[in-house]
This record gives C-alpha cells, sequence and structure tokens, in this order.
C-alpha cells in the first residue's frame, strides 16, 4: 500500500501513458492506436469529474465564510450557495422533466448570457486607465511596443481606412511579417520548453502540484 | 502644477466617464461608418462558400457569454453562411459555456425556419464535451467514443447524420468558434496534427480580437486557413456574406472607443514627456 | 414586447449598471452581481460537467462497455480530496490527465511548434517570388532566429550576440504590441453590450436610477467632508 501512496507509482502512470500517447501518432500498430484512443476517452471522462470538483470546491470555500460568519461576506456566500443549487437543480430538471429544457434555454442565454457579458464590461475601462497610466514609450522597445498597438488600432476601427487608407494596410504588414517572426520566436522557445519540461516530468524530474499527494 | 503633471496623475474615473460617452454617442446617434473587409474574412468566406450539400464540416462552436456582445453578430452570420452553403454540420462545444452560447444563437438563426434544415439530418449539437484539447483529439479520433448521446439527450444512432460521422476522417472541413485559453496552440496540435487538417483542408476560426495576432504563425504556416476576431471581424463577416445585423451599430462604437484609445495614448506620452516627470527620468 | 420579455431585459440592465457601478465604487450591488455571477456560472458549469460525464461514460457502461468502470471509479476518486485520508487515492486520475495532456502536447509541440515553424520560415526562401515579399521573408527570418536568441539565457547577452537578442527584443515587443492591440478590441467590446442594455429601452430607466443614487451618494459624501 505504500508503494501506491509514494511518488514513484504515480509517476510511473503518468510516464507509461505519456509515452503512449506520444508514440501513437508515430506507431501505427491497430490494436496500440485503439487503446491509446480508448484511454484518450478515459481522459474526456475524468476531465468531467474534474471540472464537476471545480464546482464543489466553489460551495466549499462559500461554505467556509459562512460557517465562519466572515463580516460583510457570510450573506453573499449564502446567496452563492443557493443560486448555485438552484441553477443547478434547474438544469437538472432540463434533462429529465419534459417543459423545463425551454425555460432553462432562456435562462442560460437571456438572462445568464447579459450577466456575464456585463461582468467583464468593466475591464474595458481598466484597460483604457492602463494605457493612459503605462503606456509610454521610456525607451526603444516601449516605444515599438506602443507604436505596434496604435497602429492596431487603425485596423481595429472601421474609421481607420478613412482616416488614411494607409494606415490599416501598415498595420496589416506589422501584423503579418513583424509579429509573425516575433511570434513565432516565442512558439519555437515554447515548444523548446514544452519538450524539456515534458520529458523532466516522464523522468520524474519534476514533482510539482498534481505529483504530489494531495495537490491542489 | 503644470498641465502635462496634471494630466499624468489625471484621476481614472475622468477617463472612464469621457469613455462612458464615447459609448453611448453611436448608440444614440447611429454613426454608420463603412466597414472594410480585409483579406483574412475574404480568405474565410470563401472557404465556407466552397462548401456544398455533399460536404460535412465539423464545429466547435462554443465562446464563453462575457464576450457576447462581441462575437455575437459574426457568429450569427458565420452560422447563418454555413446553413446556407447546405453543408451537413456538427456541432460540439469545449468550452462549458457552449450549450448556452448553441441556445442564444439558435434562437436567432432559427435554422429549421431559415434554411429549411432539419435538425438530425442536417445539423446536430453533440454538447459540452470535457478535456479541452484531451476532448478535442477524441473528437478527431472517434466521435462514437467520445460522446454517445447530443445534447438533447437522442442517441447518436437515433441522429441519421451521424450515422456517416465517425471520425475526422469523414468529414471535409473544420471551423472552431471559441475563445482560446492557451494561445491556440492546443487546437493547432490537436486538429492540425492529430486531425491531420492542415495544407488544402486547413482549419478556420473565429475568435476574440487577440488571437487574431498570436494565431499568424500558424496561418502563415499553413496550419490554418484564416483567424477573423472580434467584433470588427464579425461585421466584416455580415458585410461581405450579406447577413446583416446588430454588428454594424457595434463598430461603430468600437471606432469612438479605439479611436479614443489612440488619443489617450498620445495625450498621455506627450504629457509625460513634457512634464517635469519625463523630464527628469523620473518614473510614477 | 412581453412582459416577461420586458423583465429579462430589465434585469440585465440591472446587473449592467451593478458591474459599472464598481467604475464608482465597490457596493452592495456589484458585490451581489458578482456573487450571483459566480453562483450560476458554477452551477451551470456542473451541469455540463455531469451531462459530459453521463454521454462519454455512464450511458456506455449502460450499453456493455465494461471497460468504462475504470475510468468512472477513477473520476470519484477526483472527490477523495475532501478526505485527508483517502486523498492519496486522487493523485491517480490526475496521473492519467496529466500524462495524456504532456503526451498531446509533446506530440504536437515537436511537429506543429517546432518543425513546421521551421519549415515554413526557411522554405519560401526557395520559392520564386517579387523583391517585396522576399524582403518580408528575410525580415521574417531574421526576426524568428534573434527573437529565439533572446530566451537563451545560457550565454551572455553581449558583443554580437547582445546585439542579436536586442534586434530579437524589438521583434517580441512588436509581436507583443500587436497582441494587445488585437486584444483591446476584446477588451472593450463586451461593455457595448451593457451600455445597449442601459441606453435602449427599458433599461434607461434602470440607468436614470443608477445615476440618481451615484449623485445622492457623492453629495453625501460631500456633506461627510465637510461637516
Amino acid at each position: 500500500m505504500s508503494i501506491l501512496k509514494g511518488p514513484s507509482a504515480r509517476i510511473t502512470v503518468m510516464a507509461v501513458v505519456a509515452i503512449a500517447v506520444i508514440l501513437d501518432l508515430f506507431v501505427d500498430i491497430p490494436p496500440f492506436n485503439d487503446a491509446v484512443g480508448v484511454i484518450t476517452t478515459w481522459g474526456v471522462i475524468i476531465s468531467g469529474f474534474m471540472v464537476f470538483l471545480g464546482g464543489l470546491y466553489v460551495v466549499r470555500f462559500q461554505l467556509k465564510h459562512v460557517i465562519n460568519r466572515s463580516p460583510d461576506q457570510w450573506y453573499y456566500s449564502v446567496w452563492t450557495i443557493l443560486i448555485l443549487v438552484i441553477t443547478f437543480a434547474f438544469g437538472f430538471a432540463s434533462l429529465y422533466v419534459p417543459g423545463v429544457k425551454d425555460s432553462y434555454s432562456v435562462f442560460t442565454s437571456d438572462i445568464f448570457g447579459p450577466l456575464s457579458n456585463s461582468a467583464w464590461a468593466i475591464i474595458g475601462f481598466f484597460f483604457a486607465s492602463a494605457l493612459f497610466r503605462a503606456f509610454r514609450g521610456k525607451n526603444i522597445y516601449v516605444a515599438v511596443f506602443v507604436v505596434a498597438t496604435a497602429f492596431q488600432i487603425f485596423e481595429n476601427a472601421p474609421v481607420g481606412p478613412i482616416i488614411h487608407p494607409a494606415l490599416p494596410l501598415i498595420a496589416l504588414w506589422i501584423r503579418n511579417v513583424p509579429n509573425v517572426a516575433g511570434s513565432r520566436g516565442i512558439v519555437i522557445g515554447t515548444a523548446i520548453g514544452i519538450i524539456a519540461s515534458g520529458f523532466r516530468t516522464i523522468i520524474g524530474a519534476e514533482r510539482r502540484g498534481a505529483m504530489e499527494e494531495g495537490g491542489e | 502644477m503644470s498641465l502635462s503633471e496634471k494630466i499624468v496623475k489625471l484621476d481614472s474615473r475622468y477617463v472612464w466617464l469621457v469613455m462612458i460617452v464615447m459609448y453611448a454617442i453611436p448608440i444614440v446617434i447611429p454613426l454608420g461608418i463603412p466597414i472594410t473587409v480585409y483579406e483574412n474574412t475574404r480568405t474565410l468566406y470563401n472557404r465556407i462558400d466552397e462548401l456544398g450539400p455533399d460536404d460535412i464540416i465539423l464545429c466547435e462552436y462554443g465562446i464563453s457569454l462575457r464576450y457576447l456582445s462581441g462575437m455575437e453578430a459574426g457568429s450569427i452570420a458565420m452560422t447563418k453562411h454555413m446553413f446556407s452553403t447546405g453543408v451537413s454540420i456538427v456541432f460540439y462545444s469545449i468550452d462549458p459555456e457552449g450549450p448556452a452560447f448553441y441556445g442564444r444563437i439558435m434562437g436567432t438563426v432559427k435554422p429549421e425556419e431559415s434554411f429549411g434544415v432539419k435538425y438530425g439530418e442536417d445539423y446536430v449539437y453533440l454538447g459540452y464535451i470535457a478535456g479541452q484539447e484531451t476532448a478535442q483529439v477524441a473528437m478527431m479520433r472517434d466521435i462514437w467514443g467520445t460522446v454517445s448521446i447530443d445534447n438533447f439527450g437522442n442517441k447518436l444512432e437515433d441522429l441519421p447524420l451521424m450515422a456517416n460521422v465517425h471520425s475526422v476522417d469523414d468529414v471535409d472541413w473544420l471551423m472552431a468558434i471559441r475563445l482560446y485559453g492557451d494561445q491556440g496552440e492546443g487546437s493547432v496540435r490537436a486538429y492540425s496534427i492529430t486531425g491531420g487538417l492542415m495544407g488544402d483542408k486547413a482549419w478556420g476560426t473565429y475568435s476574440s480580437g487577440g488571437i487574431v495576432a498570436t494565431l499568424q504563425p500558424f496561418v502563415h504556416s499553413g496550419h490554418i486557413i484564416a483567424a477573423i476576431g472580434g467584433i470588427t471581424g464579425g461585421a466584416e463577416y455580415e458585410n461581405i456574406s450579406g447577413f446583416l445585423g446588430e454588428g454594424l451599430q457595434g463598430t461603430d462604437i468600437t471606432s469612438m472607443t479605439q479611436m479614443y484609445m489612440l488619443f489617450l495614448i498620445i495625450v498621455s506620452n506627450i504629457a509625460y514627456f513634457t512634464s517635469t516627470l519625463g523630464g527628469k527620468g523620473k518614473e510614477r | 414586447m412581453t412582459m416577461a420579455n420586458d423583465i429579462i431585459l430589465l434585469l440585465g440592465a440591472f446587473f449592467a449598471a451593478s458591474f459599472m457601478s464598481y467604475l464608482y465604487r465597490d457596493n452592495i450591488f456589484f458585490k451581489f452581481s458578482e456573487h450571483t455571477l459566480v453562483g450560476v456560472r458554477m452551477g451551470i458549469v456542473m451541469l455540463v460537467a455531469y451531462q459530459s460525464i453521463v454521454s462519454s461514460g455512464f450511458i456506455p457502461l449502460a450499453a456493455g462497455r465494461w471497460e468504462m468502470l475504470i475510468p468512472l471509479i477513477l473520476g470519484f476518486l477526483v472527490f477523495t480530496t475532501f478526505s485527508k485520508s483517502l486523498r492519496w487515492t486522487s493523485v491517480y486520475p490526475s496521473s492519467i490527465i496529466i500524462g495524456i495532456g504532456i503526451g498531446l502536447a509533446l506530440r504536437g509541440a515537436i511537429l506543429a511548434q517546432f518543425i513546421d515553424q521551421i519549415t515554413a520560415t526557411i522554405k519560401p526562401l526557395l520559392l520564386e517570388q517579387g523583391a517585396l515579399a522576399t524582403l518580408d521573408i528575410l525580415l521574417i527570418l531574421v526576426g524568428t532566429i534573434s527573437s529565439l536568441s533572446y530566451f537563451i539565457f545560457t550565454k551572455e547577452h553581449t558583443g554580437s550576440f547582445g546585439f542579436l537578442t536586442k534586434i530579437g527584443r524589438i521583434f517580441i515587443m512588436a509581436a507583443m504590441g500587436v497582441s494587445l492591440g488585437k486584444r483591446g478590441l476584446s477588451f472593450l467590446s463586451p461593455a457595448i453590450g451593457s451600455m445597449q442594455a442601459l441606453l435602449t429601452s427599458p433599461g434607461y430607466y434602470v440607468a436614470a436610477v443608477a445615476v440618481i443614487l451615484v449623485i445622492v451618494d457623492i453629495n453625501r459624501t460631500r456633506t461627510r467632508k465637510n461637516a
């Protein structure tokens, strides 16, 4: 039992699965490929449980506030848990009780949609004040950054070509040439990072996060 | 305190107040600024227009509703265009808010009434599939092994369209209308590498504005045929497809707010460099 | 317009005003809407996760695919994180997910992000095209090499190598600028829906009430300061 609790067993499981999935792309042995396909489906199922777990963590977090009677917070937490349970129950009923599906659909698309959209509305305002406060061309690098951003604005805004037809064309050139070059360097660098950290995890050199007991 | 220093230290709430006015003007007085359709949008439109009744496409379909007002109009136009070509579509979502998004868009598109298509025969919606890249790869390999019912509880065996669609080998193209949390690389790995959808079969995507820049290397390398984004991309698509909607009012607002952003950048830079703070090289 | 439709629109306007009121200051309306969003969203997410598990796991199991018992049991093990004594079992489903993720990322990264990107940088040089197009391709080649060199931290960025990394930094900043510029589009668009909700019927009643409340609060704060 202690072997199952230790890191070796977990790393072995992870490494075997990872190597099988990698080899699957390069090896054409139908039983092996089918087995990897089955494991991929297992991943979908386990992911579903993990997404559900995320919801339970939210409930646990809010429950802590309710139990501890956190000042100025606990009554909001009660409301959060209540509305979560009501939403889930409503949706669950829509799956199995005739006549509820349409109401639930209206709830998610016409009430939740604008609610979610409104929450992100203030991001734009903070973006504006960030531009105003931090976007100063103090050196050549920041100046390039600011100029590249400014030109994209002319492509984003339909009024751009009206101000001058060349402005969005310059923006497109910046997007298709310097941006591709810079982004490609980042993409290749990221790939090297993924390859390096992937191999480190497979051989057990990475021991962080979910690889540790009870990692949350 | 000089004017430059006052501007540099201006309370953000004044910036926000003017911004609210910038949002409000085009709503109260529509400006009707004409849209320019750029090459990316044209490429995507032409690719979808090539599809026909003999084709079947997979459509990853679902954006987080936080970007609803930015992407709704474009998504509606694209969906209508796909239905108008007569192509058969298998929709599915990787985003948990995908089913809510699907319900909202289809509530406007009304495919049965508008295009004479029939659910189950011409299009199906398989619902949310958990796992992000894992789910995408699973769908490429074996759709019937990944899901057994659609979003509405119908078994796949009862959906005539699904009889001929078991994996990516049975489809002609893929379109992704979604947001990307990982700069898009996961989808490129899943669709282009596992699914083999590149070159002539390169897939297309409509997403938020930011991802268009980060996906550009993959457009350049032939993994993606075209990536368009945001409210402007959606309005361009409305314009070129002829399925006009609410995108135009949104682009008027976009023009006002984007120009205001530019104004803020210019004013803050001038103020900073002419103020004593910029002159002495001090950080605020 | 039906009454139900009006109520839905008023609710949308209320949430729009509540979230935008945070720009003035934190308040009970914002907190209430924020917590409503969290609760509703998690309720929806948990439901679709349930549907995904049923579709991918339980229904095939009921149809006779007994091998689905394994991922379903592993999935339930995920919930043992709530138990201190059984928590160690929850790492096994995580190990499988991480293994799949690493495998997919590695094989995809080697091909799409590494080999294909290098090919796409060099291959156009071998094709015949005009002078401007060749210049663009050379610029992409120089930019890619220089921006990659910026990430080499095992060699000091001095001398001619340092000059190369400085060029790379400029290309990276250009890419960041383009990304932020396009991202600005997505940051600014959610507010379009909120403003439309508040400036069209029946939302402008909510907007009017919100403005009155803000004016009252400003006056009250001023009175308190003067007192």
